[in-house]
């Protein structure tokens, strides 16, 4: 197992639907100071910064040289990928791998200043997709079909994702939908783009999220509960819908498979406790639980109608409520290392996952139908983190104070023990 | 402050002009001309690709440089009925469209589904192209699919 690479800090702005009081550079750095006053750093303390947002949803080429200034970057190694955050966080983890750099920023923004299925549907080619009116929404729905119609399976599985996503979701503060549903509210709900229905779909959203990385030596000066990168995977398939297989994404299999093959796991369901995924549509997330490894091809349902992976359940799976609950785009997948870094440091609050856990798995996606995934496998230290107290995001001054107090004493605990 | 400016509204104006390529010129010149599909064959993998490629994107090998004629007739795979609206749609919603793989191929091909009630489509139902009168060389030279006829 390898731990090379650890999490020690992180913080995210609320996910909201629309906020217009506030610009996005005060979104950026106010969430960049609170995740290093988590982390009792500063920004001097910072090697390299790597950014994930989206040139077409901020309205400008290569937008993050407006951020620069917001993201701390002034005088460091600056650097961006158009993907989700969870792909910046792998370029700053292989970053820190070289040892050129020992820590590392990463910071991902999203707004929705232009219509998102304007912005999936400029993802397209210009002669054989962009003409038939493709974006976001209808290919997955076109994916959705397409494992319905393989395991002979109907609707109802996928309005179950919802209703627990949607349960978890009422009990993390910094989501944007905290409303239950009910399962036949799910099947009634509007068809956007059929199988596909309004409660099946993530909400719009805007948010912003940054995670601090140190290599080894440093994490465990920083923090007495770093989380540490015990392995990582990444996957591309095609990008013509025409050429792949919608009903079981292959790069998805293969990604993960690589992240277990690096932490040295054989039996994902045995030995991880939780998994925080990103499922941009609720038949996603039963897709995920089989390409992870979870379940077998066609039986994801079994996740949710056993109630397996409710938040009380044997292997809970998106108990922040996962991408249904709040999706800004290019963060929500580094949102998922958040939560799970929150879970595996008992920092969850009300959703904290009650059996002991000890390895999480996260996932994160990219492009149409499941096209690049990349998944990571996490873990905490042997001795079981004290329950820290959430307190309110952007009270940075006050965190610091109770932080700096509060550190010495809990390491003096965890020597106890 | 009795008055707060939140945000502007601004349509950016981008013009393109995206270049066909050899492989796409010819395929789009004989929907136009001879309203026939063509398909290449991969080297490798020996699996028929519509529309033609240079490369097979899976195997990274070259196609054969012979082009096969294939079927404007195939089945249905997978399909959408879409009743979200935005901009850039090829008509006002609802409607469908879908991948089909045609007859003598092996991938899929994706296009509009037409003259059919949306309840009626079904995975795995047997499909026909239909041609548009007045070809412009593009996607829409075929009009859209429709239910075969028996």
């Amino acid at each position: 197992m390898e731990r090379k690479v650890a999490i020690v800090g992180w913080a995210q702005s609320p996910i909201v639907e629309r906020d217009e009081r506030i610009h996005k550079t005060e979104m950026i750095s106010r969430t960049v100071a609170a995740a290093l006053s988590k982390s009792g750093l500063s920004i001097g303390d910072i090697d390299t910064v790597i950014s994930a947002s989206c040139d077409t949803m901020d309205g400008a080429s290569i937008s993050n040289v407006f951020v620069v200034e917001s993201m701390g970057a002034f005088m460091k190694e600056e650097s961006k990928v158009e993907e989700d955050g969870a792909y910046a966080a792998l370029y700053a983890y292989l970053r820190l791998l070289t040892g050129h750099h020992k820590t590392a920023l990463i910071v991902a923004h999203g707004r929705v200043d232009t219509p998102p299925q304007f912005y999936s549907w400029m993802m397209t080619d210009p002669f054989l997709l962009r003409p038939l009116g493709v974006e976001m929404v209808s290919a997955f729905a076109l994916q959705a079909r397409s494992y319905l119609s393989r395991y002979n399976l109907d609707e109802r599985p996928a309005a179950k994702v919802v209703v627990k996503n949607r349960a978890n979701g009422v009990k993390n503060p910094n989501t944007q939908v905290r409303i239950p549903i009910s399962e036949a509210e799910v099947l009634k709900s509007p068809v956007l783009a059929s199988p596909i229905k309004l409660a099946d779909a993530s909400p719009r959203s805007e948010g912003a999220c940054a995670l601090i990385l140190a290599n080894r030596d440093l994490a465990r000066k920083i923090t007495p509960d770093p989380v540490w990168i015990e392995g990582v995977g990444y996957n591309h398939d095609l990008y013509y819908l025409g050429h792949r297989d919608l009903a079981r994404p292959e790069s998805l299999a293969r990604a993960a498979q690589m992240a277990y093959a690096q932490a040295g796991i054989k039996n994902p369901r045995k030995e991880t406790d939780f998994a925080e995924v990103y499922e941009p549509f609720s038949f996603a997330e039963l897709m995920l639980y089989e390409g992870l490894g979870l379940a077998e091809p066609g039986e994801g349902r079994k996740l949710v109608e056993k109630g397996i992976a409710n938040l009380d359940g044997a292997y809970p799976v998106n108990a922040s409520g996962g991408a249904l609950c709040g999706n800004p785009i290019f963060v929500a997948g580094l949102i998922r290392m958040v939560e799970a870094a929150r879970q595996l440091t008992g920092q969850a609050g009300e959703y904290q996952i009650k059996k002991d856990i000890r390895r999480g798995l996260v996932h994160a996606t990219s492009g149409f139908c499941l096209q690049s995934n990349i998944v990571y496998v996490l873990g905490r230290d042997e001795a079981k983190p004290k329950p820290v107290k959430v307190k309110k995001q952007f009270k940075a001054k006050a965190k610091v104070k109770v932080k700096t107090k509060a550190r010495p004493t809990r390491r003096k605990k965890a020597r106890r023990k | 402050m009795s008055e707060i400016i939140k945000s502007v509204k601004r349509t950016n104006y981008v013009p393109y002009r995206w270049v066909y390529g050899r492989d796409l010129s010819r395929f789009f010149l004989e929907t136009k001309n001879h309203k026939k599909l063509y398909g290449v064959r991969c080297t490798k993998c020996k699996k028929v690709l519509v529309p033609p490629v240079e490369v097979c994107g899976v195997c990274f090998a070259p196609t054969d440089k012979q082009w096969i004629p294939v079927s404007d007739h195939g089945v249905l795979n997978t399909y959408t009925v879409v009743n979200l609206s935005f901009p850039g749609q090829p008509t006002n919603p609802p409607y469908a469209y879908g991948l089909v793989q045609l007859d003598g191929t092996d991938n899929l091909f994706s296009h509009l589904l037409g003259e059919v009630k949306f309840e009626k489509i079904k995975p795995n139902m047997r499909v026909q192209a239909v041609w548009n009168p007045e070809p412009k060389g593009d996607l829409f030279d075929i009009k859209y699919f429709k239910p075969e006829e028996k």
